[in-house]
């Protein structure tokens, strides 16, 4: 039986360190895909993922356990990733503009779901990165993470109806810069 | 079909739609409403495609990733100086490290009052004792005389500590002059008294800049008490 995060959370704080290595095996993953949502660039977001857990190692003594751990660390992943976006504002990191992404030959039929083409993937980075922060975070948590609405509001210490809102929004400016592919 | 305005009401609605989260009358009245609405139900079929996409782009990205050497590069980053946490099995200095220093910053300056008082002690010259009975040369020791200094010294701070300054002089006087071996061997206790006598003056400056609330010198202080007695009773 797969021993609770906020057991491992005490005891590493107790000083088994080690044990933080089964919580970046749990979460790694799921950090890296949340961080790869936000940036959409591989060497990155492992960059940063890395730098979330070293964040949540460093921090983990004034973690109090008043939310749970994997909130407590999607919080550390968005705000890390924020702030990386912030101080490389101005810096290119991704090409495709508005014009480029009109000259993509649109795929008028539904595209193949096994097969999502390079287009599409494109289209998709484009478009989340259009969302303001906390719309594009919180649409990936919804999306990719599956978090719940308490979730994402724990995350982002909003309330749920913060939570609904921004989702909206960010699905119609999903759907819009989508449209074709949907 | 229900006119924009209609639809512009269950904008959000639908996303909570689309997501469960509804109670079970929004529920009733999204899903009344989508069974007349085509453009909510365009909508809302857009937004399930969204979620697809989201989930085949990304978590192939994710899938493909190989995380074999992830936490590694972590475990090296983290410097010494950054571990915030205790060893639990080897030793830790973190602990010692706030008592360690109160405990240094207390001998320095019990050891910078020692070095002032002994530059005040030899600018004074040696002391000059004047009790009777007492000779101020000889070369015998006895074995008491240690452990009857030490007791009649520490009595003494004892005393002072317990506010009784001038008792605790006569009663140092008092015990060296009845001391069983005092008549014996006069000489013996030269060394002791001068000794007891300077470690007076400078118990009465420690209890000046410690304020006199020394547990720990009070039981020696006791302890030696009880010694005397007993090397007392034992020379009688």
């Amino acid at each position: 039986m797969e021993t609770p995060d906020e057991e491992l959370v005490i005891q590493v704080q107790k000083g088994e360190s080690s044990l933080f290595n089964t919580l970046v095996e749990r979460y790694q993953r799921r950090i890296y895909g949340v961080v790869l949502g936000m940036v959409h660039h591989r060497e990155e977001a492992l960059d940063l993922a890395q730098e979330v857990f070293l964040k949540a190692y460093k921090s983990l003594p004034q973690f109090k356990g008043h939310s749970r751990f994997y909130t407590w660390l999607y919080r550390i992943a968005v705000n890390t990733v924020i702030d990386f976006r912030r101080k490389s504002k101005g810096m290119q990191t991704f090409s495709i503009d508005d014009e480029s992404i009109k000259e993509i030959p649109g795929n008028t039929a539904s595209p193949d779901r096994q097969a999502i083409n390079q287009e599409l993937k494109g289209e998709l980075h484009a478009a989340l990165d259009s969302l303001p922060e906390d719309q594009r975070a919180i649409i990936i948590l919804r999306e990719l993470e599956e978090l719940s609405y308490q979730e994402i509001a724990d995350t982002f210490e909003c309330s749920i109806g913060t939570v609904m809102s921004r989702l909206h929004y960010a699905r119609k400016r999903l759907r819009e810069r989508l449209k074709s592919y949907l | 079909m229900e006119n924009k305005r209609d639809c512009e009401s269950f904008e959000i609605l639908l996303t909570g739609y689309h997501d469960g989260v509804l109670s079970p009358a929004e529920h009733r009245k999204v899903e009344q409403h989508l069974k007349d609405c085509a453009d909510c139900s365009l909508a809302l079929r857009e937004m399930v495609r969204i979620g697809e996409i989201m989930r085949e782009t990304l978590q192939e990205e994710v899938s493909s990733q190989d995380f074999k050497d992830f936490p590694k590069p972590i475990q090296s980053q983290v410097k010494l100086k950054d571990f915030p946490f205790d060893s639990p099995r080897g030793f830790s200095w973190k602990p010692f490290l706030f008592p360690s220093a109160v405990a240094a910053g207390a001998l320095g300056l019990l050891l910078g009052f020692v070095l002032w008082f002994e530059t005040q002690d030899q600018r004074m010259g040696p002391f000059t004792v004047s009790i009777p009975g007492v000779q101020t040369a000889g070369p015998e020791r006895e074995k008491i005389q240690g452990d009857l200094g030490l007791g009649i010294r520490n009595y003494a701070l004892l005393q002072f500590i317990l506010g009784e300054r001038e008792r605790a002089y006569q009663e140092m006087l008092s015990s060296i002059q009845s001391s069983p071996s005092f008549g014996e061997n006069p000489g013996a206790y030269q060394e002791d008294l001068g000794r007891t006598i300077r470690d007076f003056a400078f118990i009465r400056h420690i209890g000046t800049y410690l304020g006199g609330t020394q547990q720990e010198v009070i039981g020696k202080g006791i302890r030696d008490m009880a010694k005397i007695q007993y090397l007392s009773e034992s020379k009688t």
